[in-house]
Parts: structure tokens; sequence; C-alpha cells
């Protein structure tokens, strides 16, 4: 399976904003998720390949979120805490995405807008590909029910 | 979930794109382009070098190739004369290793040595050497039956039917020799029943089981703890041995995967070689059936609906075989050409023989060794169990 690493690009610094609640945190830890990735090219085949780009990418996240634990992230993009429950009154998609808990988030993200496939997911997360699809139904039918509509949208 | 509503939620992240991604990618390719300057100049330096000592190769002459061949390998020269003189066919080891010659018996046995796994027979290379005036003599081979390879570093014997041709001045005669008689096979085979064919893309059952039985996930690298009490192999092999009536020792001829209730078994043909215990004799040619096999994802009955989007999204519309061996590890998944030790229970003629345990009723047969769980005992060993 060969990969567009333009199109990568994106999608890791999608990840990695998730995850660190900041653009250029994010971008810096992209480039360098594509360095590592570019020094191991024995991983560049199959399924090995997007494994290996999300793996970095969540291990530099982590790396970063230890390294400021005692200092605040500074966030500049929307979660969960932005928003004050029960102030509106029909919850947009955005704002039943934003309460959801960050792995939830995550979950969304790599499969429906990464299109990641579920085996790499599970393979990320370290749950079984039934676990991965289990939590996606049950996240995607309680968005419907939130929103009060069949679709997503 | 429809396209329409991934974009949705991409729209509702509402994550903003890379500043910096065209730069980066800049000053990638330009980091990646001069190792690969580099590798061309490296690459037309070594094509120079090869250019002249091809050339000068040429110029030497045509020396005869003295390349000695890998170890191991066995050269087969085929020398065809004038008239009035015999083809003779020898077999040489590379190495050197010894080999008998006799191109005037008809029954020539060649013993050679130095074969170290059952593809080496196929890799032999074989040099033909024709003289160019020969005259077309006709040639004719007799139907040999070579047995097939053993799977060790073991000596291995080929019976092969030495093909003598003789040409007199305008008569020419061909002598043709018949392979030794064999003892007539006794088939007691079962035509399987819907067989399945496995498709070249295999994934183990285990890609979509990496779970405990309750449905929970393992954590990476954890193996679901067993709960029975773990025996030795060989106590297990003595048990099997218990509960069989009979033990063979066989070369598969053939193997077949078939379905039955959403699971996969496989029935293997087996011309006994060995009869160790039971009724069977040499020679007997015999149908045994082992649970797991081979199986179409469709058709396995314990796979949901996510298991198999879980398989069109990694595969996508490639066609799989589901490998579910059941019991059995992989040295106990039979092809053909292998030699196994069977301990088995005959249920009457019409039927095939089954195994009272795949696990350790099926045992690889290795030279003068039979391996289990990644451990091998001497044949004899296990022979005395069944003899017990």
């Amino acid at each position: 399976m060969a990969i567009d690493l333009r199109e990568e690009y994106d999608k890791i610094f999608r990840y990695c904003c998730i995850r660190v609640h900041d653009r250029h945190t994010a971008e810096d830890l992209t480039q360098e998720t594509f360095l590592r990735y570019l020094e191991r090219p024995q991983y560049h085949t199959g399924n090995k390949t997007l494994r290996l780009l999300y793996t970095i990418a969540r291990n530099l996240c982590a790396d970063e979120y230890r390294r400021h634990s005692s200092q605040q992230l500074p966030e500049d993009l929307p979660s969960g805490a932005d928003v004050e429950e029960g102030v509106l009154e029909s919850l947009s998609l955005q704002q039943a995405l934003s309460e959801l808990p960050d792995d939830d988030r995550e979950l969304l993200l790599l499969r429906y807008v990464n299109d990641v496939p579920v085996g790499v997911i599970s393979g990320l997360i370290g749950v079984s590909r039934s676990t991965v699809n289990r939590r996606l139904k049950r996240l995607t039918e309680d968005l419907r029910i939130k929103l009060g509509k069949e679709e997503l949208e | 979930m429809k396209k329409t509503e991934k974009q949705a939620l991409a729209r509702a992240f509402d994550l903003p794109d890379p500043e910096r991604k065209d730069e980066f990618f800049r000053e990638l390719s330009y980091k990646r382009r001069r190792p690969v300057a580099l590798i061309v100049r490296f690459a037309s330096v070594a094509a120079m070098a090869v250019l002249a000592v091809g050339l000068w190769g040429h110029f030497r002459g045509s020396a005869p190739d003295r390349t000695p061949e890998p170890d191991g390998q066995i050269v087969t020269v085929t020398t065809t004369t004038a008239e009035a003189e015999p083809a003779v066919t020898t077999q040489t080891s590379a190495a050197g290793a010894a080999v008998d010659e006799d191109p005037e018996d008809p029954h020539t046995d060649v013993r050679t040595t130095a074969v170290s796994t059952a593809r080496a027979t196929e890799n032999n290379t074989r040099h033909t050497t024709r003289a160019s005036v020969s005259p077309a003599v006709p040639r004719q081979t007799a139907p040999a039956r070579t047995s097939p390879p053993a799977r060790t570093a073991a000596p291995q014997r080929t019976t092969a039917a030495a093909v003598r041709t003789t040409a007199v001045s305008t008569k020419v005669e061909t002598v043709t020799t018949v392979p030794a008689t064999e003892a007539p096979i006794t088939d007691l085979t079962i035509e399987p029943e819907n067989v399945y064919e496995k498709k070249d893309f295999v994934v183990d059952i285990e890609y979509l089981r990496p779970r405990f039985s309750d449905g929970e996930a393992l954590p990476p690298g954890q193996e679901e703890p067993v709960g029975q009490i773990q025996t030795s192999p060989k106590d297990a092999v003595m048990a099997a041995a218990k509960d069989c009536d009979t033990a063979v020792i066989g070369e598969v001829q053939n193997v077949f995967y078939f379905v039955d209730s959403g699971a996969p078994y496989t029935q293997i043909d087996l011309l006994v070689t060995d009869p160790l215990l039971g009724e069977l004799e040499e020679n007997y040619l015999i149908s045994v059936v082992l649970g797991g096999g081979y199986i179409a994802p469709k058709d396995l009955g314990s796979i949901n609906s996510d298991d198999l989007e879980d398989l069109r999204d990694e595969f996508g519309d490639r066609e799989i075989s589901i490998r579910d061996l059941g019991e059995r590890t992989d040295e106990q998944d039979p092809h053909e050409g292998d030699t196994f030790l069977l301990l088995l229970n005959d249920i009457g003629r019409g039927y095939c023989f089954v195994t009272p345990n795949d696990e350790f009723s099926v045992l690889p047969v290795d030279g003068d060794k039979v391996s289990l769980k990644g451990k091998s005992f001497p044949l004899d060993e296990i022979l005395e169990l069944i003899n017990k």
C-alpha cells in the first residue's frame, strides 16, 4: 500500500493537533514524525507505514504532554472544556464532539476523518479490532442521539 | 458511515491546515536528492568497472567455466556422442560428494549425499552438453517413480531408470529398462466433499481474535492464561498413543480443505510407508480428517460483520483464506510430500480415519526424529511409546 506522504502530512498534523491542542507544536511534532519515519525505510511497506507514522506521532505527542505536564499547554484549539453545557438548546455536531473525551475524539478522527484502517487503529491504541468497532459504533450512535438526527451533519 | 457524515465530522473537528508543509517537503526533497546524486555517481563507476571486466573476459578467450556450484548442489551432465556410443548420464555432487555410477547396469541406483532440503532437489543445476554432430537418436525414457525428498539433511535415495541408447551403424536400437516392480497401492481414500480451494493470500485466525474468550482485548504481547494443567509433549503423545487404535508413518499425497457447519477441516491422503499399529499395511492409501484448515471468511461460522468489515478495510476486495488450524501448529499443517507419524482411530471402512487429538496425534517426522511444539524427539522413543 503506497501512501502519499503529503496527504499523510495533513492527517498526522490533524492527529497531533487533537492530541496537543496547539497548532504550532502539532506542526513541529508532525515534521519530527516524518523525519523519524524516513529514517526507517524497512517499515515502508504495507500497513507498517501507517502504523509506524501514527505510532511515532502518538509517542511524540505523549512525550510532549509529559514534558509540559507541570506547565499548562497552550490551547488555541477547541476542547471539551470550552463548551458550557446546557447553555445552548440545540447542540451542533461540533459542540457534541467537543464534549467527548479526548480518547473518543481521537478514535473518531482516526477512523472517519483520517480514514485509518481499523487494524492500524487497534494496533495503535492496543485493543482488538472488535473493540475498536464496538467503540466506533457506540460513539456514532451516541452522537446521532445527542443531535436528534439519523445522520451526522 | 456515509461519506457526507465523514465530511460533516471533518468540518466539525474544525482543525487548522498546516502552515509549513510546502517548506518542509522542499527541504526534504533537497536533502534526499543529494544521496541520489552520489548513488548515480557510484552506479556509473560500477557500470564502467563491469564493462571493463566483461570486455577483458571476452577478449581473453572462451575458457571453460570452472565456477564451482554452490555446496550441496547436484550437477547432472548428459553427454551424447556420435554413433555407437551410449548416452551416459552422470550425476555428481558439486561438493565432491560420493556418487556411485554404473552405466552398464540397467538398474542404476544413484546414491547422492549433501541434499539439504526438499527444495534443493528442485534447484539442481543441470548442464546439458550435446555433441553438434550427434544424430537424431530416438530416446525413450521409462517412467520412473522418484521418492519425494525427505525434509532433512539425511542421505536421500533416488531411484532413476537408466537410459541406455545404442546406435549400431544404420540400425538404431533402443534399450529401455523398466523400474523395479513396486507393490500395488491399496486405495482406501474417500472422495472429499465441498472442497475449498485455498487462496494465495492467507490471513491467520489470530488476526481476528486477539482477545480474551469473553471478547475483551488482550493487551499487546500478552497471551491468555491457560487454565489447563500443562503436560509435557511426550506425556501428551503417550496419552494419544493409548487412545489410538492405528498408528502409521506415511507420506502426504494430497491435501484438501473443506468446510462443515462453519468450521474448516483438512483431509489428507496418506500413503502408508510404515504401519506401526492396527490393520493397515504398507502402500495403503488412506484418508485422514484433521480439525482446522483454510476457509473463506464468509463461511467462517464465528465471524461477525465487524470482522468482515475489518478484513475489507485491510485487504479490500482481495480474495483471502482464513487459516484456522485449530489445535495444530504450523509444523502440523500438512503439505504434499510431507512425512507424518499419525496416531489414528479407525472408524470403519468407507470413512476417513480420525485422530484422537489433533494436537498430539499429528507428528511431523524429520529424518529419525519427530518434532512437536518446537521440540524434537527420537522417533524410536515415540515408537516405544506406541508399542507400550
